[in-house]
């Protein structure tokens, strides 16, 4: 990272906590600055590692106008720290945020976070973009997003076609699962567990989906990359635009906190053109995608 | 041409050269060639081995994982395919076979469980692999896991493959590849050997016929040639030879011409040089003849002048001795004068034409040098007296006395340089001193006198034969001018060297070496060391009472011989020949024999030897008178117990010294006189040293060292009336030892050594 690390404390300053200096996290910080200066705020910004704040202790953070966390462990840190400034959380799933701040004490001062999880509804509108036909898809969902179903499974109801529900636990043989859910639905819409689990039957999707010819939409690029037909996800500058976006409303007024995740306002769509051969597939563009799918 | 029995025929080189490096290189590049094809072979196989199972390993993982036997089924055929590999095998995640497709080489178990294992046996290899799970990072965002209680990414098995690979195809191919590459080698190898032989004998053949003309050349056969039928080098060689035979047939018969021409020549050389030969060696032959007239020339003139001047010189010695006029006295000594210069002329003359054909050889003979010392200084002592001039001995000698090498010679060489010094020393004295060198490798002899000597001018010319320093010298003093030439010859002849230092009005000193000289080893007589120097003034002594028995045929000789003994009171019997000399001496021992070397029916050598048969050298000294001073042979002489050899023309007051000198008793009293002015402790050291040899003799046995050591002892022991007692014991016992009364000799040993000194 480019950025130099103060020693001289501002503390009427804004601190953004990353874990670590990886492009991964320069990246959403590149996407807070560039809003930040697209909007005027001149307010410097310090951007503090997890080593600085282990080696420097809280005083880093404290008496900040407004810190910026970024990922999960730099949450989970920050928890445990004992600083008492306001803060946004970023770059973090639902599951994550929820348990960290369940095995954390309660700290004033949240003002809002984004999430990185996409509501189910841009991926149902996508499946049908992709197979206009679409009669019945299937919901791969993993152990950890089986508990929370409800909250995702909200509101498909609206759309013309039959999502089956496919869970595969950590005992179940997924092979047998997922031949059945090829067997049966038109396209399979994976969603985000444990990376254990989504690295483990990932393999196993993907050859399927080649065996079966049927399209996966999945949500992530490298998912993509590796052989789903289409993934949407939020990019890293994304998430860093929409958390600026909140520290600009907080920063210009104090008592703007939305005080929940956000999911995430601005998201990409990446087309495996290799795949969409293989599978005798055409798909719209990847700008005609985006302008149907409902934000 | 021979052909050593170890060396290779041209061929056989060739053909070893060829093949030898061929077969080598062969046998290495087939070796090679069949390794390296034998093991790409064997690799292929292994690398199609290591292929099949990664391909299943990878193909597999769906299958192994959802235990669909069809598909593994499909994948193990499509590998078998192959002819080499026999047998697939799939192992579920817990080693249990799971299928075996192909042939049954029994249940293998899982020998590695992390990683890849292959094994050879005698007719297969066996190849086992893991199968994993190959999982997929799919997530874009990787922070949350940690937290999430996630453990990094973990290899998850999925079951084992074991391939079995025949090696049976790999044998037969590795055997088509040796059978191929050896078949190979040797069509080549003896493809080459063709061409190798082939081209030996083109070279080989060409050479044998060179080789067989050449033979027949060297036989002689100059007609034989070569049939030139090769090419290149063989044909230039082959032309060479015959280009080569023609020159030296052409030589040949040049050299026949030129060698009968020569022969011819030769003859006639030959015979000239025999017709010179005859010419030299008859030449030759009058030389001889005209050197023997020479010598004997020289011979009967030597004789025939010494013999008048014998007579001459002896009257004219008498004649002084008588009482004459002044005028008389005058003229007399002129006679005198003239007589000695003319006999030493002859001596010098008769020397210098010894040493100038070089005829005259150097003596190596047993003598005493003090005795040499004695007769050198006793013969100069009256000359010496008579000027008023001292002359003086120093020894300083620390090795033996007693040597080997010609003291006559010594004697004259001593004797020119002490008569030169006293002739031309008015007053002073003349000093004699002799030493040895640090390394007893010679002697060094000095004559120094405090004469009128020479200015460096003169001293230039000295060695020239007939050479003085000027005729006023020659008027004053006589000479020759040969008596230094002739003793630096006789130096020379000694191996030393002639120094002469000399101060005009100061004086001379004659120093010179003597080396051919050497120690008389076998002598038994002990070593007489001079501690300290010593200065001897000399004195001499009467033959009064003795008896002398002279035998000269010469009858103014004879009465000449008379007048000098009785002139010293001796009482003399004089015979013509030997005969009556061995008469005389029968009738009555003399005192001493004086003997001529040249008379009728009788000489005097051949008395002496008869002589010898009745008396020893010690009971009867012998004089030998003789003017034959080229023919007497002084070792012969000796040989036969002559004592003193005293050449022609007497000088009276020689012989008297030497008559003196050889009885023993004056010889004796002689000693003692000499020894006069040596101090008491030296004498009484010397004393009581000779009484301890005296005694070791006599314990001996050694009556030669005994008798000797007597006699010194009588002369030391007679110079002191202190000693007195002492000299007549030695006197009675020295008469012992000469009647050999040994038995007796105990008793005088025993009062000898009682007596204290």
């Amino acid at each position: 990272m480019g950025e130099a690390i103060s020693e001289t404390h501002n503390r009427r300053g804004v601190s953004v906590l990353v874990p670590q200096n990886s492009s991964q996290y320069q990246r959403v910080l590149n996407g807070i600055r560039k809003e930040l200066n697209k909007n005027g705020i001149s307010d410097p910004v310090n951007v503090i590692t997890l080593s600085n704040l282990q080696r420097s202790g809280s005083r880093v953070l404290d008496n900040k106008k407004l810190v910026v966390i970024v990922g999960s462990r730099s949450f989970d840190q920050y928890l445990k720290s004992d600083v008492n400034s306001p803060y946004i959380t970023s770059l973090i799933t639902q599951n994550a945020f929820n348990y960290i701040s369940v095995n954390n004490k309660n700290k004033d001062g949240f003002v809002g976070g984004v999430s990185i999880d996409q509501p189910t509804r841009r991926f149902l509108s996508l499946a049908k973009l992709v197979v206009p036909d679409l009669k019945n898809a299937a919901l791969v969902f993993g152990p950890e997003v089986t508990k929370s179903k409800e909250i995702v499974l909200k509101g498909l109801k609206n759309y013309k076609f039959i999502s089956n529900l496919i869970e595969i636990l950590l005992n179940d043989n997924p092979i047998n699962k997922l031949r059945k859910a090829y067997e049966s639905n038109e396209v399979l819409i994976l969603f985000p567990d444990r990376k254990k689990f989504n690295n483990s039957i990932s393999r196993w999707i993907l050859t399927l989906s080649y065996q079966y010819k049927i399209p996966v939409i999945s949500y992530s690029k490298k998912y993509a990359k590796a052989g789903a037909l289409v993934s949407l996800f939020s990019t890293s500058e994304q998430i860093g635009r929409q958390t600026a976006e909140m520290m600009i409303s907080f920063l210009r007024n104090q008592s703007n906190k939305t005080n929940k995740l956000l999911e995430p306002k601005y998201f990409d769509i990446y087309i495996n053109r290799s795949v969409e051969s293989a599978l005798n597939l055409t798909l719209p563009s990847k700008f005609e995608l985006l302008k149907n799918i409902p934000n | 041409m021979k052909e050593s029995n170890n060396s290779l025929s041209i061929k056989q080189s060739i053909l070893l050269l060829t093949l030898l490096p061929s077969l080598f290189i062969a046998a290495v590049l087939t070796t090679y060639l069949i390794l390296s094809r034998q093991s790409d072979a064997q690799n292929e196989l292994l690398l199609q081995a290591n292929s099949a199972i990664t391909y299943l390993a990878k193909s597999s993982e769906l299958p192994l994982f959802s235990g669909d036997k069809a598909a593994l089924e499909r994948l193990a055929n499509a590998t078998i395919f192959r002819t080499d590999i026999k047998s697939v095998t799939f192992y579920d995640l817990n080693g249990k076979v799971l299928l075996v497709f192909g042939e049954e080489f029994g249940n293998t178990p899982i020998q590695s469980i992390n990683s890849p294992y292959s094994e050879e046996t005698v007719s297969h290899w066996i190849f086992q692999t893991p199968v994993f799970n190959t999982e997929l990072d799919v997530d874009d965002f990787n922070d949350n896991e940690d937290l999430l209680g996630e453990s990094k990414k973990q290899q998850k098995y999925l079951g084992w493959i074991q391939i079995v690979a025949d090696k049976t195809p790999l044998l037969a191919k590795k055997r088509s590849i040796l059978y191929a590459g050896v078949g190979i080698a040797s069509f080549l190898f003896g493809l080459l050997a063709l061409i190798a032989l082939n081209y030996s004998r083109s070279i080989t053949f060409p050479l044998g016929q060179l080789i067989k003309t050449v033979r027949e050349l060297e036989s002689g056969n100059l007609h034989a040639r070569i049939l030139v039928s090769s090419k290149g080098e063989l044909k230039e060689l082959a032309d060479g030879v015959n280009q080569l035979a023609d020159k030296v047939k052409i030589s040949n018969d040049g050299l026949k011409i030129k060698i009968n021409e020569a022969t011819q020549k030769l003859t006639l050389t030959l015979s000239e040089l025999e017709a010179r030969n005859i010419e030299l060696e008859v030449t030759g032959n009058e030389l001889v003849k005209a050197s023997n007239v020479k010598d004997e020339f020289l011979a009967s003139v030597s004789h025939e002048l010494r013999t008048p001047l014998t007579s001459i010189i002896g009257y004219t010695e008498l004649l002084k001795k008588a009482k004459l006029e002044v005028k008389q006295e005058t003229q007399v000594d002129t006679i005198y004068q003239a007589s000695k210069i003319l006999l030493h002329l002859i001596e010098n003359i008769l020397d210098f034409s010894k040493l100038k054909s070089e005829s005259l050889d150097l003596e190596y003979i047993p003598f005493n040098l003090k005795e040499l010392l004695d007769e050198v200084t006793s013969l100069h002592l009256p000359a010496a007296k008579a000027k008023n001039v001292i002359l003086k001995l120093v020894v300083d000698i620390n090795s033996s006395v007693d040597l080997i090498g010609d003291p006559s010679r010594l004697e004259q060489i001593l004797n020119n340089f002490v008569q030169n010094a006293i002739k031309f020393t008015e007053q002073g004295t003349v000093k004699i001193s002799v030493s040895s060198f640090d390394d007893n490798s010679g002697l060094l002899f000095s004559v120094k006198d405090t004469g009128i000597g020479m200015d460096v001018q003169n001293q230039s010319g000295l060695f020239e034969p007939f050479n003085q320093l000027d005729s006023s010298i020659s008027r004053r003093f006589g000479g020759t001018g040969l008596g230094l030439v002739i003793c630096k010859k006789l130096v020379s002849q000694f191996g030393g060297t002639i120094e002469i230092k000399s101060e005009k009005g100061s004086g001379t000193e004659v120093t010179f070496s003597i080396k051919n000289i050497y120690r008389n080893e076998v002598s038994n007589s002990p070593e007489i060391t001079f501690n300290e120097k010593t200065e001897t003034p000399l004195d001499d002594e009467s033959l009064a009472g003795r008896l002398i028995i002279v035998a000269e045929d010469n009858s103014f000789v004879q009465k000449l011989l008379i007048g000098i003994f009785e002139n010293e009171g001796a009482r003399v019997i004089a015979v013509d020949d030997g005969f009556l000399a061995l008469e005389a001496i029968k009738k009555q021992k003399p005192d001493l024999l004086v003997l001529d070397y040249q008379m009728p029916f009788l000489d005097g050598i051949r008395t002496c030897e008869k002589v010898r048969g009745i008396y020893s050298e010690d009971d009867l000294p012998v004089v030998l008178l003789t003017a034959d001073v080229i023919n007497i042979n002084n070792t012969m002489a000796k040989d036969v117990g002559v004592n003193q050899i005293i050449y022609k023309p007497i000088v009276g007051d020689e012989l008297v010294v030497c008559a003196r000198k050889l009885i023993s008793c004056e010889n004796i009293n002689k000693i003692g006189k000499v020894l006069d002015g040596v101090s008491e402790d030296i004498l009484k050291d010397e004393l009581n040293r000779l009484k301890k040899i005296i005694s070791t003799s006599y314990k001996s046995k050694d009556y030669i060292s005994l008798k000797k050591h007597i006699h010194q002892l009588c002369g030391i022991a007679g110079s002191s009336s202190e000693n007195k007692q002492i000299w007549e014991i030695a006197k009675e016992l020295d008469a012992k030892l000469n009647s050999q009364e040994y038995d007796c000799l105990e008793e005088y040993i025993f009062k000898i050594n009682k007596i204290s000194i």
